[in-house]
């Protein structure tokens, strides 16, 4: 009964914290004016509306790179988790307790120290202000997690269904595709979430590898939130929010689609 | 030879398994490789199926060297004791599952898949998941989807040791004639020696990664190579005494031998004390315990010795009953006394 208690008012705390902001954020992405201490706005339009979308940030072509961008890098990502998974958890090699840690050094310093130290290493290469380069720096947040997700699942699924496949003819590419890879498919499509919402969210790291000339929603957002138009740095936020939530359903979706279809008889 | 293995070295990076071993194998064989767990059947099994590398020696199978070869390319099959069926496919695709893998158009691999579950008596569960199927019923198609790779070598990994007492007897039977409908050459990995017994035309008795004796079940029992083979199969009595020019004699018994002049342990089996015919063997009856199906009674020698011996459920003797038994010495096994202290291996607490 207490415990029933204690959750109740988690609960309420949750949606005290997170869904009154957002309904808020609604309000004022239609607020024309709001002056304190009002309850509700004094007048709505749609001005931020038809900004957002028939305005000069060219919402489609905004939306569409950093969904782009995101999936990229969430699917390379999750690739190096697999790989990294697989080596660690499946085969044994000198300096494995290395990788590990190198796999997990992101995570430790913080995105801003190393995104100035990437750039000098992009402009190098002659990376730096383009599309690549915003990838591979949204890689170093994302591989971390991807890897942490992958490895766990790997543990789980092991190698016995890949071997039972080889056994019965299958190639090594063969075996994994048809033993193991079902049975990662849910863990895949985590870390693809996962490695989704670190690129889509990244604000900093891409206006550096970036310079300006690799446009995400987050970009362009995060200046309106500076300017002081409350009204449309809501309307980007509520858009911003929605897009990630939108891909990451699609997402869940799917993991529920295959996990229903892997119980079915 | 079908299978031949010669001075195989193999095992994992914690130290070597398998050292020097040699084995052959004539096609169609049924042979049973028997130990304890620990001794290295397991990991011969994983290197003779690829699954292992070999670190030295040769592996060949009809003729080929497959010492080197990927596990795919060799045509040896392995039904492991947790059956790894395919959790997503159905029971029919996960049967055609090695069919597919040769290219076998889907039409013509489902048939075949069909015709292989009747063979297992799975023939109405081919559109279910594996979830949805018992333990043994599991078994049958996992053996069902060997058989569709059409393995030039059948490996089976403890295959019924996760199954129920009354369940193993039907697999049993159902390997067996699958065995001899198909003329496979088998390999089992066991640690049962029942199973290893009645299954198998050789059995391969396997002691800390070597091979001690390779013979037919009544051999490998009657006449055990060592004392760890005797002692694997349990209840045997040792009655020490010594030969002198070609007669062994011990405490009221004596037999022809024909082995140098020596101290020596005699092996008996419980089916060499005759209660029922006298002899000048002495005996007390130390306890009667009643197990079910028979009766377990322990004599006890004059000499101190205990013999273990199950009767018919309705045995009349008593403890402290005094018995004259006659010895049945017709093939004696004798082992040269050692002057080490070291007590033999008792298995059967393992079995």
């Amino acid at each position: 009964m207490r415990k029933f208690r204690f959750w109740k008012l988690f609960l309420a705390v949750t949606a005290f914290c997170i869904l009154l902001p957002a309904a808020q954020l609604l309000l004022w992405s239609i607020a024309e004016r709001w002056p304190w201490p009002g309850l509700l706005p004094e007048s709505c339009s749609l001005r931020t509306v038809k900004e957002l979308l028939f305005g000069s940030a060219k919402l489609p072509q905004l939306l569409l790179s950093s969904i782009t961008l995101g999936l990229t890098v969430a699917a390379l990502g999750t690739l190096a988790g697999i790989l990294t998974a697989r080596a660690t958890e499946l085969y044994d090699f000198p300096g494995k307790g290395l990788v590990t840690f190198g796999a997990f050094l992101p995570l430790l310093v913080p995105g801003t120290v190393f995104a100035m130290g990437i750039q000098i290493t992009l402009i190098r290469l002659g990376l730096s202000d383009t599309l690549a380069g915003v990838v591979i720096v949204h890689l170093i947040a994302a591989v971390p997690y991807c890897i942490t997700i992958m490895t766990d699942v790997t543990r789980a699924v092991g190698n016995k269904l890949e071997q039972q496949a080889m056994v019965l003819g299958a190639s090594p590419l063969r075996a994994f595709f048809q033993g193991s890879f079902p049975q990662l498919l849910p863990g895949i499509l985590s870390s693809m979430s996962m490695g989704f919402v670190l690129s889509y969210s990244q604000y900093f790291t891409t206006l550096m590898a970036g310079g300006g000339r690799v446009k995400t929603l987050a970009l362009v957002l995060i200046p309106y939130i500076q300017s002081g138009d409350r009204a449309l740095a809501s309307v980007y936020s509520v858009t911003f929010a929605g897009s990630a939530l939108l891909v990451f359903f699609l997402f869940e979706g799917l993991i529920h689609f295959i996990e229903k279809r892997g119980d079915g008889a | 030879m079908k299978l031949k293995i010669e001075n195989l070295t193999a095992g994992y990076d914690t130290g070597v398994v398998l050292e020097n071993l040699s084995l052959s194998l004539a096609a169609g064989e049924f042979l049973s490789l028997l130990g304890p767990s620990g001794c290295g059947k397991s990991t011969l099994m994983k290197t003779i199926a690829g699954i292992l590398p070999a670190q030295s020696g040769r592996i060949t199978l009809d003729g080929v060297d497959i010492t080197h070869l990927p596990i795919h390319k060799r045509g040896t099959v392995v039904v492991f004791q947790d059956m790894r069926l395919f959790p997503h496919l159905s029971v029919a695709e996960n049967v055609a599952f090695p069919l597919k893998m040769q290219g076998v158009p889907k039409t013509e691999r489902l048939r075949q898949a069909q015709a292989l579950l009747e063979k297992v008596q799975m023939s109405g569960y081919g559109s279910r998941k594996p979830a949805a199927l018992s333990g043994g019923q599991q078994q049958r198609i996992a053996l069902a989807r060997a058989l569709a790779a059409q393995p030039k070598l059948l490996l089976l990994d403890e295959p019924f040791s996760a199954l129920d007492e009354n369940l193993r007897e039907d697999m049993r039977n159902l390997v067996l004639s699958l065995q001899q409908e198909f003329d496979m050459t088998v390999i089992l990995v066991t640690h049962d020696r029942e199973e290893a017994l009645s299954m198998s035309h050789r059995v391969a008795m396997m002691f800390g990664g070597r091979i001690v004796q390779t013979d037919t079940p009544r051999q490998v029992y009657g006449a055990p190579a060592t004392r760890q083979v005797a002692d694997y199969f349990g209840g045997c009595v040792y009655l020490s005494g010594q030969v002198r020019q070609g007669i062994f004699s011990a405490s009221g018994i004596s037999c022809a031998a024909q082995v140098p002049d020596g101290d020596y342990d005699l092996m008996l089996r419980p089916e060499a004390l005759d209660t029922d015919c006298p002899g000048n063997y002495r005996l007390t009856v130390e306890s009667v315990s009643f197990r079910g199906t028979d009766t377990l009674v322990t004599f006890r020698a004059q000499d101190g010795t205990l013999w273990k011996k199950p009767y018919p459920a309705c045995i009349t003797l008593q403890p402290g009953d005094a018995v004259q038994a006659g010895v049945y010495l017709a093939d004696p096994v004798l082992f040269a006394q050692t002057n080490s202290t070291e007590s033999p291996l008792d298995y059967s607490a393992t079995l």
